[in-house]
Formats: C-alpha cells, sequence, structure tokens
C-alpha cells in the first residue's frame, strides 16, 4: 500500500516538474531576450508566445532520431535516460511545502549532494558513445570540471548543515525560523557565493559552460544527438538547474518561511527568484578559459570554502 | 513483508545481472557504466535494509565518485575507440579458485557466526536518527582510528601531488 501512494505521490510530483521545466524554457527565452534588447518568443501563442514550449515539444518529437553508425548504441540511448533520471532524482528529497517532502529522510542534503554527483556519467557515456571527437574531449573537459568544483560545492553545502547542526531539510528550515542563512554575517554570504559558482560550474552553465564552448568544440557532448534525445539534455538541463535552485533557496533563504502567504508559495516565489539570478548570470558574463576556471576551483573557491567551513564549526562549537 | 521480498528479488536480479555484465562486457567504457550501475543497485540493497547513510555513502563516493576517476583513467589511456577486449581464458583456475574461495568464506561465516542472529534481531533505531548517532560515536568513542585513518588518507594525497609534481618538472628539464 505505502508503495502504490508513494507510486502516485512521485508520479504528480514528476508531471508537475516536466510542466514547470518545460515552461522555464519559455522564462529564459523571454529573459534573455529581455536582456539583450530583444522580444524573445512572440508569435506562437499570442500574448508573448506562451505556446512555444509546447510547439518545441512537438518539433523534437518529430524529428528524425539519428544514431551515427559507428555509435556505441547501448550507451548512446542509455546516456540520455541517464541524465534525465538523474536530474529529476533530486527532487525526491528536496521538501517543496513547510512539511511536504516526497521521500522523508533525515539525510536528505547527504543524498540530494550524491545523486548530484551521478550526472557525470550521463555526460561520459553521451560523449564516448558518440564517437565523436569534439563530444569525447567536451566530455572530458566537463568531466575535469565537475569532478573539481565538486569540492567547494559540497563544503559550502555544509555550512548550512553545520549552522542548523543537521542533514535533514526540515531542520535546516526551522533553523532559520529568526534569521535566514543568506544573512548570517560574512559566513553565510561566502558559502551562498561559493555555492552558487561550484553549482553553476557543475551544471555546464554560462560563465562555465567549457563543455559546450560552440567556438571550439561546435555544441559539446549532445552534438550527435537529434530529436528527443537531445530533448532529454535539454530536459535534464534545465530540471538540474531548477533543483538547484530550489535546494538554493531552501538552505540559503529560508524556504517556506515568510509572512502571509503560505508556506509553498514562499518556495516557489525563492526559487523563481533563485532561477533569475541564475540566467542573470549566464547572459551577463563571458566564458571563462578552461585553465582560468580550474585556477578559480583549486586557487581560491577551495581554500576559502575551508576557512568559511572551519569558522562556521568554530562559531557553532563556541556557542554550544 | 511481501512486497519488500518482491523487491529485493528485482534489485537482487538488477544487481547480479549488471555485475556479470561489467565482467563480461567486451568494450571497456560499457564495463566501467555497468559496475556504476551495479554499485546504484547494491546502494538500493542497503535502502531496503534500513541503512540509510551507508546507501548514500555508496553513492556519493562509489557510484558518483570511484567511477569518474576510472572512466577518467580509462579515457585518458590509450586502449579505447573501436578496439575490442579479446576475452581470454588464461586464468581460469586461479580465478575460479579465488572466488569460490571468497564465497565459501562468506557463506560460512555468515551461517556459523553466533553474532549474526542477534544483528539481525537488533533493529536499533535511535530518535536522533542515524547520522547524529553515528557523529556523536565516531567523535566520542571512535575518534582515535578516525584520526589515524584521516592522516592516512591526507599522506596519500601529498604523496599523489609528490608524485605527479616530479613528473611535470622532469617533463620541463627535457624540454629545455
Amino acid at each position: 500500500m505505502i508503495y502504490i501512494q508513494g507510486l502516485v505521490q512521485s508520479a504528480i510530483l514528476l508531471g508537475a516538474i516536466l510542466g514547470i521545466v518545460a515552461y522555464l524554457t519559455w522564462l529564459e527565452r523571454k529573459f534573455s531576450g529581455r536582456l539583450q534588447s530583444r522580444v524573445g518568443p512572440y508569435l506562437v501563442g499570442r500574448p508573448h508566445g506562451w505556446l512555444q514550449p509546447i510547439a518545441d515539444g512537438l518539433k523534437l518529437i518529430s524529428k528524425e532520431d539519428i544514431t551515427p553508425s559507428r555509435a556505441d548504441r547501448l550507451l548512446f540511448n542509455l546516456a540520455p535516460a541517464w541524465i534525465v533520471v538523474v536530474s529529476l532524482l533530486g527532487f525526491a528529497f528536496l521538501p517543496l511545502t513547510a512539511n511536504w517532502v516526497l521521500v522523508n529522510m533525515d539525510l536528505g542534503l547527504l543524498y540530494f549532494t550524491a545523486i548530484g554527483s551521478l550526472l557525470v556519467i550521463g555526460v561520459f557515456a553521451a560523449g564516448w558513445a558518440s564517437n565523436n571527437k569534439y563530444a569525447l574531449l567536451s566530455s572530458l573537459r566537463s568531466a575535469a570540471q565537475i569532478v573539481a568544483y565538486e569540492v567547494p560545492l559540497l563544503l559550502s553545502l555544509l555550512v548550512p548543515a553545520i549552522l542548523a547542526g543537521s542533514l535533514d531539510f526540515k531542520d535546516i528550515i526551522e533553523a532559520q525560523e529568526s534569521y535566514w542563512f543568506i544573512t548570517f554575517p560574512v559566513i553565510g554570504q561566502i558559502s551562498f557565493l561559493i555555492f552558487l559558482l561550484a553549482a553553476l560550474a557543475e551544471s555546464n552553465k554560462m560563465p562555465f559552460d567549457l563543455s559546450e564552448a560552440e567556438s571550439e568544440l561546435i555544441a559539446g557532448f549532445n552534438i550527435e544527438y537529434s530529436g528527443m534525445k537531445f530533448a532529454y539534455f535539454y530536459l535534464g538541463e534545465y530540471a538540474h538547474l531548477m533543483a538547484v535552485s530550489l535546494l538554493v533557496s531552501i538552505v540559503f533563504f529560508g524556504g517556506p518561511l515568510g509572512p502571509l502567504l503560505p508556506g509553498g508559495l514562499w518556495i516557489a516565489i525563492k526559487t523563481l527568484a533563485v532561477f533569475l539570478g541564475i540566467l542573470w548570470i549566464r547572459w551577463s558574463f563571458l566564458r571563462i578559459r578552461i585553465d582560468q576556471l580550474m585556477m578559480l576551483n583549486w586557487k581560491i573557491l577551495t581554500p576559502i570554502s575551508f576557512i568559511n567551513l572551519l569558522l562556521a564549526g568554530l562559531w557553532v562549537s563556541l556557542n554550544l | 513483508m511481501h512486497w519488500d521480498n518482491i523487491i529485493f528479488f528485482l534489485l537482487a536480479t538488477g544487481l547480479v545481472s549488471t555485475s556479470v555484465a561489467a565482467v563480461s562486457s567486451k568494450r571497456i567504457l560499457r564495463s566501467a557504466i555497468f559496475l556504476a550501475i551495479a554499485l546504484l543497485f547494491t546502494a538500493f540493497v542497503y535502502l531496503l535494509l534500513g541503512a540509510e547513510l551507508l546507501a548514500g555513502i555508496q553513492i556519493l563516493l562509489y557510484a558518483g565518485g570511484v567511477i569518474t576517476l576510472i572512466i577518467f583513467a580509462l579515457l585518458i589511456s590509450e586502449k579505447l575507440g573501436d578496439q575490442k577486449l579479446v576475452e581470454t581464458h588464461h586464468g581460469v583456475i586461479p580465478a575460479l579458485t579465488a572466488s569460490l574461495l571468497v564465497l565459501f568464506i562468506l557463506l560460512y561465516f555468515t551461517w556459523s557466526s553466533p553474532r549474526i542472529e542477534s544483528l539481525s534481531n537488533s533493529r536499533s533505531l535511535s530518535e536522533y536518527g542515524v547520522s547524529r548517532t553515528l557523529s556523536e560515536v565516531l567523535f566520542s568513542t571512535w575518534v582515535l582510528p578516525l584520526e589515524i585513518l584521516s592522516v592516512l588518507l591526507l599522506a596519500a594525497i601529498i604523496g599523489a601531488l609528490v608524485l605527479a609534481r616530479q613528473e611535470k618538472t622532469k617533463g620541463e628539464e627535457r624540454e629545455q
């Protein structure tokens, strides 16, 4: 019985996330259009092209699905599915209102990061199975990037966990009753910034999207994919981005806490704000070089996040 | 109980088949991916047994970290491309003896050890949850082994750095 209930709940959650993600792509196109003094999609669906995501989806479904003749078929087909599944799995551990979460366990944060670390395998499989040198180069790059940025990502996520004294998202939210962790002097802001940078790098987003540097690598590890399989990568990317925004809004901005409105609405507003902030970063900065990227990680972000973690630990242990 | 059994057998089938596929696959990257899936199945089995922390660590370190390193090493090494691995049967007898020995040890000690039964009967779930209980025990009773282990790991990291460094300076000398 408990399994059936879980199945129904996860099906509802899945549908909701897919719908939201489809409209996040529309939002990004409108937002980036505004940032560049364009209007963005306009013609499909009259006020402001609101049917655009559906048209995109139909187009991608109806396209021919090509598998390169010398590709490794099994891995080539496995990779898009892997990326989508892993990106969507993260949502199972994130609370969506003050007291509703799909999988309720006291290790939510650990599980979320553990699942996130599986993404790189899909990227690898896609890049290698395509049998294309650009795809392979790109997947090597993004693997180096993801492995490297995992370090500051986890270290900066540990700071809110230390401040709350728990890995449970519910406890982390409760601990922010009096103040959000982003407002915690110095420690909170530093760990927020480091997390944001590392998360952008991990999801291969714009200042760090070296794995799809169009000028050098055409379009990256998914270059050989077409039709629905390409859509899977797109979906996975946006789902991951949305999960990261949701995580930031919970861990640093108090999640469902807020006056007047119900908790679910607050979480939605904060997630949207974080998502738009990420888009803003994405469309404002230029891509950096791979050596600069590694330098930034190992010589700046990692030491700072270690010191930050130590300071947080000191503060907590001195106050107890 | 009924459902738990069904799920256990599904997981066990997946685990065994992906493990066999990891060993018997002729393309080396496929083996790595199958190994990743097998490790994930192991994590699910841990979850089914109620070991949540162990499952999380399994996914984070083994399926995420170790497999990534393995694949990274594979992609950098030269034995890739369309080359399929040649299947040989040179070491059948030693390999079979070794694996049968391991199987025997596992089965024998699982069945004969008196502690197994007491372990299976005690479902120790404290009210704080696994992570808090474990960290308290880890930093009070077992703090010395933990620190020794971390020093060992630190030494390993520094050793790896030193090795990598030496190689680099040699290369530079050759260039000059």
